[in-house]
Parts: C-alpha cells; structure tokens; sequence
C-alpha cells in the first residue's frame, strides 16, 4: 500500500484535505442528484405528462421545427419559457466552422441522452443533414449515433477536443462543444500566449477547426461567466 | 484504498483518473501515488523545494477542481493531463516568477510548510549531483555569500545547522541563500533542457 510517510506533514496535509475535498464534492452531486425509487404515483404522473407531450408536439407547441434552444443552468429551457425540452434528438445545432481544406463545411447537433447529460455530435454539413466523408462521399449520421455527452447542468459546459487524421498533410483539430446562460465568453490561450476568441452561437455552441500543427498543444480553453473563470487544459 | 487499485491494464478494478472523475474521493489515491512523479518534475527544474512543492500542490489542486471536465478513458490518458497540467504550471512559474494558487486558493487548501525531513527529500528528488557542472559554472555569476552557501550546501553535502555555524547566520537564512541561489540556476538550466521530459513519455 503507497502511502506517505507521517514526517512528511505538507505532503500529508495535502493528501488529507484531498480526501476531505473529494468526499464533500460527493456529498454534494448527491444532493444535486438524490438517489429515488420511483414510486406508482410517479410513473402515473409520467404517464400523463406522455400524454400531453404528445398532444403538445402535435399542435407544434414545442420547438421540434423551430430554431435551436440556449439552455440555462437549470437545464434544457425555451428562452421565452414556453416548454421545458425541445426534441433535440434530430437539431442541427447553430455552430459552422469552414473546413480548413476548403471541403465540406463543419457543424454539430445537441441531443439530450437517456440519462439527461447534454450530448454534441460533430460531422460535415450537407445541406441540413450531417454527416461523415468517406472515401470521398458524404454519409449522413444515423439518428442515433451518439456523441460526447456530460452534465451540463454541474459543469455549464460540454467540450471536446479531437484531431483527424493527425499524421496526414490533410490533418483537423476541432474543438467544440456547447455552454450554457452563465457563460459568457470563451478563449483559446494558446502556451505562446497567444489568445483566440471562441465565437458562442446563439444555442450556445462552439466550433473551431484547424488545420495548422496541432494549434492547441498545451493550449487551455478559459470560460469566464457568472459563476466564475474556468480554466481547462486542452489535451487529445 | 491502496495501491491496487491503481494497477493499471491487468484487468483489474482500477481506479486512477477515470475512477476519480467518477467518484471524487478517490483523488487522494490518485495524488498519492503520482504526488512524487510530479515533484520530482518540478524538483528538477526549479531546484528549490519550496517552490517545487508549491507547484505539485497547485497542479494536483487544478486536476482535482477539473476532474469532472477530464475526457480520457484511460489511465495513460489521465497521466498525459496530469504532465500537461504540470508542464502548464512550470511554464507560468518561469514566465512570471511566482506560483500561482489559483485552484488552491478556490479550493481553501493552505500549504503546510515543509519540515526538515521534507525539504531534504525533495532536495534529494532534485539529484543536484547531476546538474554540477552547471552548478560549478553558475556559481561565478553569483554574489560571495549566495556563492559560499551553495557550495557548502550542494557541493560539499554539509547540514544546514553546520553551513550556518560556520557562517554565523541561522539556518533559516542560509536555506534562503541557497535557495534564491539554485532559482538562479534553475533559470540557466531551463534553457539547456530538453524539450519532452523523460515523465511525459511514461
């Protein structure tokens, strides 16, 4: 068993407020996120809210054929408060990055997963579809292929960094991803210390894609908001 | 939890980053079995253990306050961030000549100050034996007492108790002399170091 040697009182008093730390942020997803079993009240309460979620989409009450939907700290909301979640299973997102090979376009669709996390999928645009290139051709994405998916409702933002193709002259790197109402501004601080403005869409995605040499090496993405600046390490 | 639950790729249980980000009380295990990996990093290039110290604690403490936004699925992949944080935390510390607390100072973690027993291991962690001709050449360009401490100190192995007997200053002093001292040096050797560090290709 590693442990660390009682004489070494810094190192142990950090190792101890890590184990403090760590079990008050259980704590405190526990209470953000209460175990339950669901009792038959609740399943009939379900039941009844089907109902009318499917009468509501029929009379178009939803935003299934409107426009994307900035969500809010709380979750999944309509700016103007008529519904809470839209059926984003299918929405092409606002974010579009040009390719830097001049190709197909870059674009992303948000869904909402079984689980409740906010998931981004990235592909190239065609159109209103999305879709992959290969071998020359353009191949729509499955509806349910799934993408990267986390909590937005604890982080209020949803990231990821990926490269195509990294060996090739023909290489990608994309950052993308969606935040939510308390962010207000994203950048990319390059170790030059050069920075580069992420551009929020109004749905509250993002989308980079380049085709330099690995232009976010070491690089961090700060997200500053209302609940603060976080800063987070870009690493493939 | 112990140790094995941290042996990564035998198919076992593991635990590491993945499992941290998954359930948090489990950052502890995760800092002391890299903590050493990563002092040593910084032992090696600051050659002060102060600032060596403060730096591991800055860099686990970010880890930890971003443990949720950590995307890797493997071991290996938590072990890249980690380094990547710690190159980003030298990186800022050389730029700008103080540590930064930022995540500490979010997270209400103090420091303790290092012990006796402490400082000398990560004195140790810094094999300053293998920077000595550096060592040997920098110290021209220091100031006679700075000079006359560091190679009581690093070139001699004398006890800080007996350098400052010797010196008619306390120890306290003469730890601060010899510190300011090898920051100097660490500045010189930065420029000779190679550019991936033998922890980035573990």
């Amino acid at each position: 068993v590693t442990k660390i040697p009682p004489e070494h009182v810094a190192a142990k008093a950090l190792e101890d407020s890590f184990r403090r730390l760590g079990e008050e942020r259980v704590r405190s997803r526990r209470r953000r996120h209460p175990t339950w079993r669901p009792s038959r009240a609740i399943f009939a309460a379900l039941a009844s809210l089907l109902v009318v979620a499917g009468v509501a989409t029929g009379t178009k009450v939803f935003l299934g054929d409107g426009g994307a939907v900035r969500p809010d700290a709380q979750g999944l909301k309509d700016p103007e408060g008529r519904n809470d979640v839209a059926p984003s299973f299918l929405q092409l997102a606002d974010a579009r990055a040009a390719d830097p090979h001049g190709a197909q376009p870059w674009g992303l669709r948000t869904y909402q997963s079984a689980g409740g996390q906010t998931c981004v999928i990235l592909g190239r645009i065609v159109g209103r579809r999305l879709g992959v290139i290969r071998e020359g051709q353009f191949k729509e994405l499955a509806t349910r292929t799934g993408g990267v998916c986390d909590s937005l409702e604890s982080l209020h933002f949803v990231l990821s960094l990926r490269a195509y193709a990294p060996a090739e002259p023909s290489r990608r790197w994309t950052l993308y991803g969606i935040v939510d109402r308390t962010v207000t501004s994203m950048h990319v601080l390059a170790i030059t210390g050069k920075t580069t403005r992420v551009k929020i869409a109004p749905d509250g995605t993002f989308l980079l894609v380049r085709g330099d040499v690995d232009p976010f090496h070491l690089a961090q993405l700060v997200i500053d908001g209302s609940t603060g600046r976080r800063v987070v390490p870009l690493t493939h | 939890m112990g140790r094995g639950l941290l042996r990564f790729g035998h198919g076992r249980a593991t635990a590491g980053f993945v499992g941290a980000r998954a359930d948090p009380s489990t950052f502890a295990d995760v800092y002391v079995e890299y903590h050493e990996q990563v002092l040593r990093f910084f032992a090696r290039r600051t050659l002060d253990p102060e600032t060596a110290f403060d730096l591991m604690a800055e860099t686990f403490a970010e880890l930890f306050a971003h443990i949720d936004a950590f995307r890797g699925e493997t071991e290996e992949q938590g072990r890249a961030w980690m380094w990547t944080v710690a190159r980003h935390q030298l990186y800022r510390w050389r730029e700008r000549g103080i540590v930064e607390r930022r995540s500490l100072e979010r997270l209400g973690m103090p420091i303790a100050s290092l012990g006796q027993v402490e400082y000398e291991r990560i004195e140790d962690l810094a094999d300053l034996q293998r920077v000595r001709p550096q060592l040997e050449h920098a110290l021209d360009q220091l100031g006679s007492e700075q000079r006359h401490a560091l190679q009581l100190r690093v070139l001699e192995h004398r006890e800080y108790d007996e350098i400052a007997q010797q010196c008619g200053a306390s120890a306290q002093v003469i730890r601060a002399r010899v510190s300011r001292g090898l920051r100097q040096l660490a500045k010189s050797l930065a420029e000779a170091e190679p550019a991936e560090s033998e922890e980035l290709l573990t």
